[in-house]
């Protein structure tokens, strides 16, 4: 995997130090940690290999604390975290998908390291599997939530906010009362998440 | 026809939902972690302590080594520390 060339004693014009982030890092609140957690689970979600959130919280740990990835000034240490730990599960998606290719085909096209056709990449079937027991799982979440599951329809379909309550007929207040039910079911469920 | 994608469709949502876990207020997380927030914590601090190791003896044999990186597979904890 790429490494950019940033050490951790050295910060660059778009980012805090490794220190710094480290310093954050050792300094995160109990909610914090119990975010971290979450977040780790939600993203890892799935994963082949027997990879898990804990795994995936310390891939990430490491990379910010070896200067891999830059802490942009002016983001939050647990979304930047978060954003780091997507990166990871698909990076670790595509890996996977890449190696599968070879092991079928070493002798066609794809060997000469020419990047994945993103077209395909969608269509691994199990990566497809994963997305789809995914999606029912959060459907399955929130199916006593009639708002939510019609918040989620629009999200998945790439919907913002005030197109989600013009769609559906939601109002801008039964929008925002639903995704704080939302929050809230997510973090109670949050120990049935990770397991595919 | 529309081809149905769905993991972009996952993406976007869990994306909206890594939102909705960073925006819980320390309140919400605590009222539904309740008792478990502490061994919660403790264990998160568990991760943390292991990827300052790794992290350590990553730069110890140098970054292209690659040592401990999620294709070497899970390790970070023993299995009983794994909790999901």
């Amino acid at each position: 995997m790429e490494r950019s060339t940033v050490t951790s004693e050295v910060g660059s014009a778009a980012g805090r130090t490794a220190a710094d982030a480290a310093s954050a890092i050792q300094a995160l609140s109990e909610t914090d940690l119990v975010r971290l957690k979450a977040l780790a689970q939600l993203w890892s979600r799935g994963l082949p290999g027997g990879i898990g959130w804990a795994d995936v919280l310390n891939e990430a740990i490491v990379r910010v604390l070896d200067g891999s990835r830059v802490w942009p000034f002016g983001v939050p240490i647990v979304a930047f975290l978060s954003g780091v730990m997507r990166s990871i599960c698909d990076d670790y998606w595509r890996r996977v998908r890449h190696e599968q290719r070879l092991l079928v085909s070493r002798d066609e096209h794809g060997r000469d390291g020419s990047p994945v056709d993103p077209i395909d990449e969608l269509a691994d079937p199990e990566r497809m599997a994963v997305a789809v027991a995914g999606l029912a799982e959060i459907f399955r979440l929130f199916a006593a939530d009639p708002v939510a599951l019609k918040i989620i329809d629009g999200l998945a379909n790439g919907l913002v906010a005030s197109d989600i309550c013009r769609a559906y007929g939601i109002s801008a207040l039964d929008y925002d009362t639903a995704r704080r039910r939302m929050r809230r079911t997510l973090l109670r469920h949050q120990r049935n998440w990770s397991a595919p | 026809m529309t081809r149905w994608h769905p993991r972009i469709e996952l993406a976007r949502v869990l994306e909206a939902l890594s939102e909705d876990i960073i925006a819980a207020s320390d309140g919400e997380v605590r009222e539904m972690h309740g008792r478990a927030l502490a061994s919660t914590s403790r264990e998160v601090k568990l991760v943390i302590k292991a990827a300052r190791a790794d992290e350590g003896s990553r730069a110890m044999v140098g970054a292209d080594a690659e040592l401990g990186s999620l294709s070497a597979g899970p390790k970070r904890l023993p299995p009983h520390q794994q909790r999901h």
